[in-house]
């Protein structure tokens, strides 16, 4: 069985510290939410994951940006970039690569979950029938997307990845699992286009959106989680999960599938 | 109890041709195997795009193989994608007319309609269309066989009126079923009389309770064929030796790699927002089936429910899924080549030497003059 490929030394240096993974939900309430999945090339693709998790055949990625109108962290725009893959057997998006356009509100969410921000300006506009989503850093259009021809969908219809990313954490160098939750209001999908993409701002040149899938565009109420689970990022995830302990990791702390 | 094989013809890495050529005969020959050994039918999958998972996109080809070096066992489509862009239904109708008769009426016939992204977006599929080009596909189906002559016009294609030929050898036609691997899908198959072909390896209690379903709802169907094809059919795996300690630990492995390159496939309800196709419910990282022994060479736990172990354990097993009122089982017998032909054969041997004789069915004859008179090539 294949997994990534990706040097995780490299991504280790550039990870950020969860210094206590018991960390309470967040429940984000009336959040705008804009998905938008592509297929991408397949050269690099393995790269950009760490041998625990596995690539999907065709190769694809997940944007996910987030209007929240107000919340504990304050008012923000969010968007990330999420690849495609298996934990095991589970679907999961690997974040490549987070901006926000809140300063406080990505300390915590680095603290917290161990998602790294960067600063950007987030534009998320609904129109009758579309939705343009754009990221700029510097003034600079990073990613421009634009999605037409809404159709309504009903709450299940629609279903959301996990997301996973690498972080320094008491257990060591971990993949955290984010098992994101999504309470949809009102939802609708759309045909994606994407107009300006620049790849190395998103982590690695080689991302190349190919076959556009679809977008979604939803009103919602999106909780980050209490975390449960972390993996070892250099094998399997079917035998590297554990579970985060309750206690501090000297007092408990088993690990399964050793 | 009826027994089959079902092939998918899952592929090692890095899938050179010799690989697949190698898969392709060593299927072939456990086929020739289980005809010769009293097992009930040999199904193939059609799939496209799945690098690793399946390399079998034309089913038709692989089945007309197997007819030719088989004599008693069915031959199923596990199952046709009923989708225009991928086969047009005057083409499956033609095509499953001459595969019942160079197989001497032993064909059954399974609808799909693909649930991967990979492959609907490969034929530029809409995904929203697949529910009802099926369900026309399965009511004009049977018209074409039927029928002296047939016109349509219809959703996904429309002819005048034509013989379609040529007709089936069984009468009114093979028998018709639907894969069923989601909730909803098993009651489609009893309202329309089909065949539930299980395509994904379920638990006992859902099982039970779908089969309890199917049952009652069958009874008032509206059959879309001449004939009810009333039959519950489950996905196994299959790995019989003289000690389950060792049955695990050859087994085991084949199960889980099974489990991770099903796994790489892109699935349309994950990638596609549809009501066509819905998550059943979202999979947790947490796999305790899935951990293996703490200390190498301990006793690997078999999940239960799988025909994997010893002749006494196989049978336990299979008699549970009998008593919830599964009428056949199609095995898994291999992935990814990882055990090795020798193995499975013996596997095969085994079961029907031990098992099959305990659901009612006939010895097995001899097999090792059939192999060779079938010039199967090792």
């Amino acid at each position: 069985m294949i997994g990534g490929t990706a040097d995780v030394q490299a991504l280790a240096a550039q990870a950020p510290t969860v210094a206590d993974l018991r960390t309470e939900p967040l429940t984000l309430t009336d959040a705008d939410v804009f998905k938008v999945s592509f297929e991408l090339g397949w050269e690099g693709y393995a790269t950009l994951l760490p041998p625990a998790l596995i690539p999907t055949n065709p190769p694809y990625a997940t944007w996910l940006f987030l209007r929240v109108p107000d919340s504990p962290l304050g008012a923000f725009g969010l968007a990330q970039l999420q690849i495609g893959c298996r934990a095991g057997s589970a679907a999961r998006g690997f974040v490549a690569r987070t901006f926000i356009d809140n300063s406080r509100a990505g300390q915590a969410l680095t603290e917290r979950w161990g998602i790294t921000t960067q600063p950007a300006r987030i534009k998320l506009h609904r129109q009758y029938d579309a939705v343009q989503a754009a990221v700029a850093v510097n003034d600079r259009p990073i990613l421009e997307v634009v999605a037409r021809d809404a159709l309504v969908l009903s709450a299940p219809d629609v279903s959301f990845n996990a997301l996973m990313l690498l972080a320094h954490t008491s257990l060591g160098l971990r993949l955290i699992d984010i098992d994101l939750q999504v309470t949809v209001h009102q939802a609708e999908r759309l045909k994606p286009s994407c107009t300006s993409f620049d790849a190395g701002a998103w982590r690695d040149t080689r991302i190349r959106p190919t076959n556009p899938i679809a977008a979604t565009a939803l009103l919602g109420d999106v909780t980050l989680p209490a975390l449960r689970y972390v993996c070892d990022p250099l094998i399997s995830a079917l035998d590297g999960i554990e579970e985060i302990p309750e206690a501090e990791p000297a007092e408990s702390g088993q690990r399964h599938g050793a | 109890m009826k027994f089959g094989l079902f092939f998918e013809l899952t592929v090692p890495a890095p899938y050179a041709s010799e690989q697949e050529q190698q898969v392709y005969r060593n299927a072939i020959e456990q086929a020739v195997l289980a005809d010769q050994l009293g097992f009930d039918y040999i199904w193939a999958v059609e799939h496209h795009f799945l690098l690793g998972y399946s390399h079998c996109p034309a089913p038709e080809v692989f089945l007309t193989a197997v007819a030719m070096v088989t004599k008693q066992i069915r031959l199923g489509h596990g199952a046709i994608v009923c989708i225009p862009e991928m086969n047009h239904p005057i083409r499956v109708a033609e095509r499953a007319a001459a595969l019942d008769i160079v197989s001497n009426g032993r064909l059954d016939v399974g609808t799909a309609r693909s649930s991967t992204w990979t492959e609907l977006s490969g034929f530029r599929i809409d995904p929203d269309t697949t529910k009802k080009t099926w369900d026309e596909y399965v009511h004009v189906l049977p018209k074409m066989w039927m029928q002296e002559r047939f016109e349509y016009d219809g959703y996904s294609f429309s002819m005048p009126e034509r013989a379609i030929i040529p007709k089936p050898v069984q009468k009114p036609h093979p028998p018709l079923w639907v894969a069923v691997s989601t909730k909803g899908t098993d009651i489609d198959a009893a309202e329309r009389g089909l065949g539930c072909l299980g395509i994904a390896v379920t638990g006992l209690a859902n099982q039970e309770r779908a089969t309890k379903e199917y049952r009652q709802r069958i009874r008032y169907c509206e059959p879309v064929g001449g004939a009810v094809n009333e039959n519950v059919s489950t996905l196994n795996w299959l790995y019989c030796a003289e000690d389950s300690d060792i049955a695990a630990a050859t087994a085991l492995p084949m199960v889980r790699d099974f489990r991770l390159i099903n796994s790489q496939l892109l699935w349309t309800r994950e990638a596609y927002p549809t009501p066509a196709y819905q998550y059943r419910e979202r999979p947790n990282l947490n796999p305790p089936e899935q951990r293996r022994a703490a200390v190498p060479g301990a006793h690997l736990e078999i999940p239960e429910g799988l025909a994997i172990g010893d002749p006494a354990r196989v049978i336990r097993e299979i008699k549970r899924w009998e008593s919830i009122g599964v009428d056949l089982i199609n095995f898994f017998v291999n992935s990814s080549e990882l055990i090795p032909q020798a193995q499975v054969l013996d596997s095969l041997r085994l079961f029907a030497r031990e098992v099959i004789p305990q659901f009612g069915k006939r010895e097995p004859a001899s097999d090792a003059a059939g192999v060779q008179a079938a010039g199967v090539q090792r």
